[in-house]
Parts: C-alpha cells; structure tokens; sequence
C-alpha cells in the first residue's frame, strides 16, 4: 500500500494531535519546569510542522492517488503468504505454551514452507529439523526458557 | 597505553574469543552472500545471541559479522548481477559486466583485496582518531552532549535519505517510540496506554529484529519465487593480477579509504553512501570515466574500499558520543549498553582494554577476510543457490526466538511484529529507516542531557549556548538543520 505524502501528512497531523494532547495530560509530580510531558510536546510541535511539509509536498504531486495498492496486493497468493507472516507470529504467541515450542514451530515451519510451494516431504523434515536445532542452541545452549507443552513427559 | 594494548591482545586471542570471531564471520559471509539478506539483518539477528556472551565476545561478533557481510554482498552482484547488500549497489554493473566478460575471478579479487584495504585503513583511522578525540571529548558537559546527540540526529535526516520530510517522520517515529516508559523526568508513565508491558519501555532488540529481519521475511513472501542464473560456475586464481591493480590505481584506494571512512564518521551515512559517492568520484576524476558501468576496474576498486572503510569509521562517533554512524552502529551501540561499555569519552578510561580489544578485532577481522573470503568465492555458486524458500521461514522463527530470548518476554514478540510489518510499509513508501533506529537510540540521551542542562543554567536557554564548544555546536546544529532548507528554497526562486 502506497500513501501519498498528502496522506502520510494527514496521518502525521492525526498523530502529532494525539501525541500533544497525551503529552498535556501527563502529570508532573515534581513540579520541573521541564517534566515528562514537554517532549512529547515538542515532539508532537514537531510532527505537526513535518505535516504540514508532507501536506504542502503532497499538493504539488496532485498526480498521485492519494492511496494506491501495490500490484502484489491483487494477487491472492501473495496476499495469503504476506498473511501467513502475522498469523504465523500470533499462532506461535497463542500456542507455544500449551503445544510446547518444538510442535508448534514444527507446525509454523511446515505451513510456511508449504505456502512458498516446497515439496512437503522436504518442508517436513527441514520442519523437524530446523525446530530441533533451534531448541537445541536456544534452550540447550544459550538457557533461555522454552516451554516443553506436550511434550513435557519427555523432556531430556 | 601498551599495557592495556597488552591487556586487550590476550582477551582476544583466548580460544573462546577466537571462535566467536570465525563463527561470526562464517555467519557473516553466508548471510551477506545470500541476495536479498542484508548486512543490518546479519547483525539483527545476531544481537539476541551476544545477550549471552561476554563485553569482548559480543563486541568481536558483531564488528566480525558485519564487516564480512558487507564485503560478500559483491559476490551475488558480480554472478547474478544482484547486490547481496545495499553497500555493493553501487558498482554492480561494473562487476557483473567483468564476469560476462569470463572474468568473475579477477572481479571478486578486487572485491576481496581492496574491501581488505579499505578496511585495514578504515582501522588504522579509528584507532588513531578515537582515543584523541575522546581525550577532547572529556571537557563535556550535559550541553555539549545535547547539541551532539542533536548534531546527529539531524545530520542522519539530511544527509542519509533522499526525502527530508520523510527522513524527520522516520526520526520523528524513533523518538517517540523511545518516550514511551517510566524513564523520564518525573519518572510517570508515559504513553503506556495502562499496559504494565509498555512501563519499563520498548526494548531496542525486537524493535530492531523487527525492522531489519521480519519485514525482509515479508518482503521475500512477496516476491515471485524463481530460481537464479549464474553467470559463471567456475573461478580460477583470484589473486593473479591485484598487485597489478594496486600499482596502477593506488590513488583510487587511497581516496576511497579516506571518503569511506569521513563518510562512515557522518551520522546516518554508511557504507552505502559511502560506496555510491566513492564510484562518483571515481568517474569523476578518471582518465577513462566512460568505460565506467562497462566492466572497468577503477571504480569498483574505489568503492570497494570505500565502503568496507566506512564500516570502521562509523565506529568513531559511536564509540567517542555514542552516536551511530548507521544503522549497524546503532544496533552496536545497544550492545555496547548491555555489556555496561556505554559510549562516551570516559569509555577510554573505564575500560580501555576492552576498547582497545575493539580495535584489534578489527584488524583480525579483515585480516580472515582474505582466506575467509578466499574459501567463500570458492563455493559461492552453491552458496547463492540457497533456497530462499527454506531460509525464510527459519529467519522468522529466529526471529522470534531473538525478539524473546533477552527477557523472556512473549510481549517483546508482538513489538517484534508490529515493528516488522510498520517497517515493511516504511520501505514501501520510501520512508528510510535509519533515522528511526536513532531516534529510538538517541532519544533518551536528548531529553536527559537537555533537562540536566536546564537544571544547571536554572531554566534559561542562554544555558545551552553561552559555552564556547557548545556555542559552536549549536552554530553547526543549526547550519546543517537550515542549510538544505536555503537550499531548496533558493533553487526554486531561480528560474528554470
């Protein structure tokens, strides 16, 4: 998705409206001169300014749609594996801690290899594979805690 | 100075470093050989990783990693004709035309070697220039500090992207980013939106995996699969004929080094930059400049050193003010704070061995590029025929595993995420990201030193300029702010 730079001005001026009425809001407890809420201040100051830059540059490039899709975004396919990206991230934050991390990246690897059109006996076992070894340098290795899920009977 | 040289040598050469350093620039050359995976990501993904490891180590690493990086992106420009990193875009019609011509060995040589050169001399300048202008640096204060962080954050906008207003919206995005947390004057929340995740801040490691790893893997997803034609399978000797090359074009590597380096020292202008000004250059004051894009030698010798130098010399600010030169830096510099070697002029007396060891990692570094690089050009036509297809999807899953292993946190992976898919549009509508990483790194350190300078002069601005390093700076902050603007307006109130 392509915005023009009038719409990434309107965006900006949305932003900077925000910013600065969040920056009002905050309280100041030790009564600085210059408390936490003057840099969003003069942040959202400073947006508004690029806004109005972006606004102005916008105008001259009236050619331009203000919005345009990106050829990419017509082709279903495409579309379903740009998808495959967050759903893949969501499924993994929803799941690892019940399916255990070695099921579920199995399970993320193998769609993902699948929807770029890998023969599935190879994306299963570089599936297998690469989550085994991931675990093995992550938790093995480097400590960090992954959860075992389903497979915690046998966990080694 | 020799004794904490001394010091720095046996923390380097103990076993454990040295395998650090020639995994990393293992990793380095296969990931910066793979088109389409960028140097910033090889350095991206490899952050997670130094969280575990020791000051020297994880410094080693990512010093080792990226400077190999940038010089295997020639390899997939020379055979297939696509830039492996940005850095290498600049002279890629030149290499590749070599190769058609059945000279691939002679290409990658220079590649190779003058990369070496660059890097040898990008090397020398830091050490050199580092402890002298961190001696200087030493008479700082809070307000100095200020304008330098500010010099930097507006001489990335400037001078590191095309679209200045979309620069300052990138820097704007970084900054904000960085305001959000209890890590403020008041010490409040702020813009946390209630969400006990948000109070400690936004940590800077998914944030950037975000940015440079995730949205490549939603670019690639994008992208028609295919498989790649390789111009030339075999290569012979790859060294016959750069002694030849030096003798004939020495000023060419000389002035490549020098600009590589001064550019790399500009914050936001990196190797990239550094690469694309050296070719320009080079056909500027060539001889020959309209065999320039037809295969000819001299530019890629000069911008091949260029941009391996500006690797080094980004290190200077980074490591002297803490500012990044580019983005590879600025992912260092959050390094250089986890491992508590926290950048400033004081660094050279809180622990110079481990500065010191710095520097002789870099010199290591391009040193094993020459055999390293060697054994890589020998086997690159099976390394760029990778699958594409299979990497992907584990660079997401190290990914997140990146994103979450620094605190355990399943929260860290949705900033990961959400920074990915905010990058990937970014790129779409040639927003830079750049600005945005240092915005996010220089952030705090603005709104510290500006309230502490305020403290000091009781709340006056005369406080900020009534100093004379920090007169001048402000005088250099302000000429680099307004000057493009001038510019642009004095342009168009000339007729065309």
């Amino acid at each position: 998705m392509k915005v023009n730079n009038l719409g990434l001005g309107i965006i900006a001026a949305f932003a900077a409206l925000c910013l600065g009425i969040a920056g009002i809001q905050l309280p100041n407890p030790s009564k600085q001169i210059y408390g936490p809420g003057f840099f969003p201040l003069l942040l959202a100051v400073l947006l508004g300014v690029t806004a109005v830059a972006l606004v102005v540059e916008g105008g001259r490039q009236r050619a331009a749609p203000l919005i345009s899709l990106q050829p990419w975004t017509r082709n279903p396919v495409f579309l379903l594996r740009f998808a495959a990206i967050p759903i893949g991230v969501a499924f993994y934050v929803l799941c690892v801690g019940t399916l255990g991390f070695l099921p579920t990246v199995s399970v993320l690897l193998l769609a993902l290899f699948l929807s770029l059109g890998v023969r599935w006996q190879l994306a299963l076992a570089v599936a297998v594979g690469a989550a085994l070894l991931m675990h093995s340098l992550f938790h093995l290795g480097l400590r960090v805690q992954l959860p075992w899920g389903l497979l915690e009977p046998i966990r080694w | 100075m020799l004794d904490a040289y001394l010091t720095a040598l046996e923390m380097v050469l103990a076993p454990s470093v040295l395998l650090v350093i020639i995994a990393s620039a293992a990793y380095g050359l296969l990931v910066g050989a793979i088109p389409g995976l960028s140097a910033t990501m090889a350095v991206a993904l490899l952050v997670p990783l130094t969280f575990f490891m020791p000051a020297v180590p994880a410094v080693a690493a990512i010093v080792t990693a990226s400077s190999m990086a940038i010089f295997a992106g020639d390899i997939p420009g020379c055979l297939l004709r696509i830039p492996g990193t940005p850095a290498s875009a600049a002279y890629v019609e030149d290499s590749y035309r070599m190769s058609l011509k059945g000279e691939p060995e002679k290409a990658l040589g220079i590649s190779l070697v003058f990369s070496v050169m660059g890097g040898l001399f990008g090397s020398a300048v830091l050490m050199a220039a580092a402890p002298a202008i961190a001696d200087y640096a030493l008479k700082f204060g809070a307000v100095e500090f200020f304008w330098i962080s500010l010099l930097g954050l507006s001489a990335a906008v400037f001078i590191g992207s095309s679209s200045p207003s979309k620069g300052v919206l990138s820097l704007l995005l970084g900054l904000i980013v960085a305001m959000v947390g209890m890590n403020n004057p008041g010490a409040v929340p702020r813009l946390t939106f209630g969400s006990t995740d948000l109070m400690a801040g936004i940590s800077l490691i998914p944030v950037i995996v975000g940015m440079f790893a995730l949205s490549e893997v939603l670019r690639h997803m994008i992208s028609p699969s295919g498989s790649l034609e390789i111009v030339q399978k075999k290569i012979g000797g790859i060294f016959a004929s750069m002694w030849r090359l030096t003798k004939q074009y020495p000023w060419q590597i000389l002035r490549g080094s020098t600009l590589g380096t001064a550019v790399g020292i500009l914050p936001g202008a990196g190797a990239d930059m550094a690469a694309w000004l050296s070719y320009a250059m080079s056909k500027r004051f060539s001889k020959e400049p309209e065999k320039f894009g037809t295969g000819h030698p001299e530019g890629l010798i000069e911008a091949g050193a260029s941009n391996n130098s500006a690797v080094s010399g980004a290190w200077i600010p980074a490591l002297v003010f803490g500012i990044p030169g580019d983005s590879i830096t600025a992912i260092a510099i959050g390094v250089l704070f986890m491992k508590n070697m926290n950048p400033g002029p004081t660094i050279f007396l809180n622990s110079p061995e481990n500065v010191y060891a710095l520097f002789i990692v870099f010199i290591l570094a391009n040193l094993i590029m020459l055999p390293l690089g060697w054994a890589l050009i020998k086997v690159s036509a099976k390394i760029l025929k990778a699958p594409r297809d299979l990497l992907m999807p584990v660079i997401l899953v190290l990914s997140i595993l990146g994103a979450y292993a620094i605190n355990n946190s399943l929260f860290d992976i949705w900033v990961m995420l959400g920074f990915g898919v905010l990058a990937f549009f970014m790129e779409e509508n040639d927003i830079p990201l750049a600005p945005a990483i240092l915005g996010l790194v220089l952030g705090p350190m603005i709104e510290e030193n500006f309230v502490n300078s305020m403290i000091m002069s009781g709340g006056s601005f005369v406080g900020l300029v009534d100093r004379p390093i920090a007169g001048t700076l402000a005088l250099v902050t302000g000429t680099v702010i307004l000057w493009p603007i001038v510019a642009g307006l004095r342009s168009r109130s000339q007729p065309a």
